[in-house]
Protein backbone atom coordinates (compact mmCIF):
# COMPACT_ATOMS: atom_id res chain seq x y z
CA UNK A 1 0.00 0.00 0.00
CA UNK A 2 1.48 3.36 -1.05
CA UNK A 3 2.27 5.85 1.71
CA UNK A 4 -0.37 8.58 1.92
CA UNK A 5 0.65 12.22 1.49
CA UNK A 6 -0.65 14.39 4.31
CA UNK A 7 -1.66 17.97 3.55
CA UNK A 8 -2.76 20.54 6.09
CA UNK A 9 -4.47 23.91 6.36
CA UNK A 10 -2.54 25.10 9.36
CA UNK A 11 -1.28 28.31 7.81
CA UNK A 12 -4.66 29.45 6.52
CA UNK A 13 -6.39 28.53 9.79
CA UNK A 14 -3.68 30.28 11.81
CA UNK A 15 -3.91 33.47 9.77
CA UNK A 16 -7.69 33.41 9.96
CA UNK A 17 -7.42 33.10 13.74
CA UNK A 18 -4.96 36.00 13.90
CA UNK A 19 -2.28 33.88 15.54
CA UNK A 20 1.44 34.10 15.02
CA UNK A 21 3.50 30.95 14.60
CA UNK A 22 4.89 31.51 18.09
CA UNK A 23 1.38 31.81 19.55
CA UNK A 24 0.29 28.59 17.89
CA UNK A 25 3.47 26.82 18.99
CA UNK A 26 2.95 27.82 22.61
CA UNK A 27 -0.68 26.73 22.46
CA UNK A 28 0.23 23.32 21.05
CA UNK A 29 3.30 22.66 23.19
CA UNK A 30 5.78 22.59 20.34
CA UNK A 31 8.42 24.92 18.91
CA UNK A 32 7.95 27.61 16.30
CA UNK A 33 10.32 25.63 14.10
CA UNK A 34 7.90 22.69 14.13
CA UNK A 35 5.02 24.97 13.15
CA UNK A 36 7.11 26.29 10.24
CA UNK A 37 7.88 22.74 9.11
CA UNK A 38 4.21 21.78 9.42
CA UNK A 39 3.06 24.76 7.36
CA UNK A 40 5.62 23.88 4.68
CA UNK A 41 4.30 20.29 4.83
CA UNK A 42 7.82 19.07 5.55
CA UNK A 43 6.77 17.36 8.75
CA UNK A 44 3.86 15.12 9.65
CA UNK A 45 3.03 15.46 13.35
CA UNK A 46 2.30 12.74 15.83
CA UNK A 47 -1.34 12.07 16.59
CA UNK A 48 -1.19 13.91 19.90
CA UNK A 49 0.30 17.03 18.29
CA UNK A 50 -2.23 16.82 15.44
CA UNK A 51 -5.04 16.77 18.00
CA UNK A 52 -3.46 19.68 19.88
CA UNK A 53 -3.31 21.72 16.68
CA UNK A 54 -6.92 20.93 15.78
CA UNK A 55 -7.97 21.84 19.31
CA UNK A 56 -6.12 25.17 19.02
CA UNK A 57 -8.38 26.04 16.08
CA UNK A 58 -11.48 24.51 17.69
CA UNK A 59 -11.68 22.35 14.60
CA UNK A 60 -11.89 18.67 13.83
CA UNK A 61 -8.66 16.94 13.02
CA UNK A 62 -9.78 16.11 9.48
CA UNK A 63 -10.61 19.78 8.92
CA UNK A 64 -6.95 20.56 9.55
CA UNK A 65 -5.23 17.53 7.97
CA UNK A 66 -6.12 15.74 4.75
CA UNK A 67 -4.53 12.72 3.20
CA UNK A 68 -4.38 11.80 -0.44
CA UNK B 1 16.83 29.79 16.19
CA UNK B 2 15.31 27.01 18.26
CA UNK B 3 17.07 25.79 21.40
CA UNK B 4 17.86 22.43 19.78
CA UNK B 5 19.51 24.12 16.80
CA UNK B 6 21.44 26.47 19.02
CA UNK B 7 22.81 23.61 21.10
CA UNK B 8 23.78 21.70 17.94
CA UNK B 9 25.60 24.76 16.54
CA UNK B 10 27.49 25.29 19.81
CA UNK B 11 28.42 21.62 20.06
CA UNK B 12 29.56 21.52 16.42
CA UNK B 13 31.70 24.63 16.86
CA UNK B 14 33.35 23.36 20.05
CA UNK B 15 34.20 19.94 18.64
CA UNK B 16 35.33 21.40 15.30
CA UNK B 17 37.87 23.56 17.16
CA UNK B 18 38.98 20.55 19.22
CA UNK B 19 39.24 18.43 16.07
CA UNK B 20 41.39 21.02 14.29
CA UNK B 21 43.66 21.43 17.35
CA UNK B 22 43.94 17.64 17.64
CA UNK B 23 44.90 17.33 13.97
CA UNK B 24 47.58 20.01 14.22
CA UNK B 25 49.07 18.44 17.36
CA UNK B 26 49.18 14.98 15.75
CA UNK B 27 50.77 16.33 12.57
CA UNK B 28 53.27 18.29 14.64
CA UNK B 29 54.36 15.41 16.85
CA UNK B 30 54.12 12.63 14.28
CA UNK B 31 53.33 8.97 14.99
CA UNK B 32 56.69 8.05 16.47
CA UNK B 33 56.78 11.18 18.60
CA UNK B 34 53.29 10.48 19.92
CA UNK B 35 54.16 6.97 21.06
CA UNK B 36 57.58 7.76 22.55
CA UNK B 37 58.39 9.02 26.03
CA UNK B 38 59.07 12.44 24.52
CA UNK B 39 55.43 12.50 23.39
CA UNK B 40 54.20 12.66 27.00
CA UNK B 41 53.63 16.41 26.75
CA UNK B 42 51.70 16.05 23.50
CA UNK B 43 49.55 13.28 24.96
CA UNK B 44 48.80 15.42 28.01
CA UNK B 45 47.87 18.38 25.82
CA UNK B 46 45.60 16.17 23.72
CA UNK B 47 43.83 14.88 26.80
CA UNK B 48 43.59 18.45 28.07
CA UNK B 49 42.03 19.64 24.82
CA UNK B 50 39.30 17.04 24.97
CA UNK B 51 38.41 17.68 28.60
CA UNK B 52 36.78 21.11 28.01
CA UNK B 53 34.90 19.53 25.11
CA UNK B 54 33.35 17.06 27.51
CA UNK B 55 32.63 19.67 30.15
CA UNK B 56 30.83 21.73 27.53
CA UNK B 57 29.01 18.63 26.26
CA UNK B 58 27.77 17.83 29.79
CA UNK B 59 26.62 21.42 30.14
CA UNK B 60 24.73 21.10 26.84
CA UNK B 61 23.13 17.86 28.00
CA UNK B 62 21.97 19.61 31.17
CA UNK B 63 20.71 22.54 29.07
CA UNK B 64 18.84 20.07 26.81
CA UNK B 65 17.25 18.41 29.84
CA UNK B 66 16.09 21.79 31.12
CA UNK B 67 14.81 22.63 27.64
CA UNK B 68 12.75 19.46 27.51
CA UNK B 69 11.24 20.21 30.91
CA UNK B 70 10.38 23.76 29.75
CA UNK B 71 8.89 22.53 26.46
CA UNK B 72 11.56 24.24 24.37
CA UNK B 73 12.54 20.91 22.85
CA UNK B 74 9.57 19.17 21.27
CA UNK B 75 8.69 15.90 19.57
CA UNK B 76 10.28 16.87 16.29
CA UNK B 77 13.56 17.82 17.98
CA UNK B 78 13.61 14.42 19.69
CA UNK B 79 12.98 12.66 16.38
CA UNK B 80 15.77 14.67 14.75
CA UNK B 81 18.08 13.66 17.60
CA UNK B 82 17.16 9.99 17.18
CA UNK B 83 17.65 10.05 13.41
CA UNK B 84 21.03 11.81 13.82
CA UNK B 85 22.09 9.16 16.35
CA UNK B 86 21.13 6.35 13.94
CA UNK B 87 23.11 7.85 11.08
CA UNK B 88 26.10 8.76 13.28
CA UNK B 89 26.31 5.20 14.62
CA UNK B 90 26.53 3.76 11.12
CA UNK B 91 28.98 6.39 9.87
CA UNK B 92 31.33 6.00 12.85
CA UNK B 93 31.26 2.19 12.60
CA UNK B 94 32.09 2.42 8.91
CA UNK B 95 34.87 4.92 9.61
CA UNK B 96 36.52 2.71 12.23
CA UNK B 97 36.19 -0.29 9.94
CA UNK B 98 37.77 1.52 6.99
CA UNK B 99 40.61 2.94 9.11
CA UNK B 100 41.40 -0.51 10.52
CA UNK B 101 41.42 -2.06 7.05
CA UNK B 102 43.61 0.77 5.72
CA UNK B 103 46.07 0.32 8.59
CA UNK B 104 46.17 -3.40 7.98
CA UNK B 105 46.90 -2.83 4.29
CA UNK B 106 49.58 -0.26 5.09
CA UNK B 107 51.43 -2.29 7.71
CA UNK B 108 50.73 -5.92 6.87
CA UNK B 109 54.26 -6.43 5.51
CA UNK B 110 55.84 -5.02 8.68
CA UNK B 111 53.79 -7.30 10.87
CA UNK B 112 52.90 -4.57 13.35
CA UNK B 113 51.03 -1.29 13.45
CA UNK B 114 52.81 1.65 15.16
CA UNK B 115 51.24 2.07 18.59
CA UNK B 116 50.69 5.78 17.97
CA UNK B 117 47.85 4.82 15.66
CA UNK B 118 45.94 3.28 18.56
CA UNK B 119 46.14 6.58 20.39
CA UNK B 120 44.97 8.48 17.30
CA UNK B 121 42.10 6.05 16.73
CA UNK B 122 40.97 6.22 20.35
CA UNK B 123 40.86 9.99 20.63
CA UNK B 124 40.02 10.47 16.97
CA UNK B 125 36.90 8.32 17.25
CA UNK B 126 35.71 10.28 20.28
CA UNK B 127 36.24 13.59 18.50
CA UNK B 128 34.71 12.33 15.26
CA UNK B 129 31.48 11.08 16.86
CA UNK B 130 31.23 14.19 19.07
CA UNK B 131 31.55 16.42 16.00
CA UNK B 132 29.46 14.31 13.66
CA UNK B 133 26.38 13.97 15.85
CA UNK B 134 25.52 17.70 16.25
CA UNK B 135 26.31 18.32 12.58
CA UNK B 136 23.94 15.52 11.62
CA UNK B 137 21.30 16.98 13.95
CA UNK B 138 21.53 20.23 11.97
CA UNK B 139 21.50 18.43 8.60
CA UNK B 140 18.50 16.27 9.50
CA UNK B 141 16.74 19.32 10.97
CA UNK B 142 17.17 21.26 7.71
CA UNK B 143 16.95 18.57 5.06
CA UNK B 144 15.72 15.34 6.56
CA UNK B 145 12.35 13.76 7.07
CA UNK B 146 11.38 12.72 10.58
CA UNK B 147 7.65 12.30 10.13
CA UNK B 148 5.52 11.26 13.08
Amino acid sequence: MAKATIHNRIRSLREAAGLTQTDLAKHCGCTRQTIIMLEQERYVPSLSLAFAIAHAFSARIDDVFQSE
Amino acid sequence: MSLARRLAVISSAVWLIIGIAFTFLILDSGLEGLASSSGERTRSVLAGIILPGYLISFALIWWTYKGRRAGEIDERDRKVERRATEIATIVVLLTVFLVCIALYDAYVDRGAVPVGWLYIMAYGTIIWVSLLHPMLRLAVDFFGSVDG
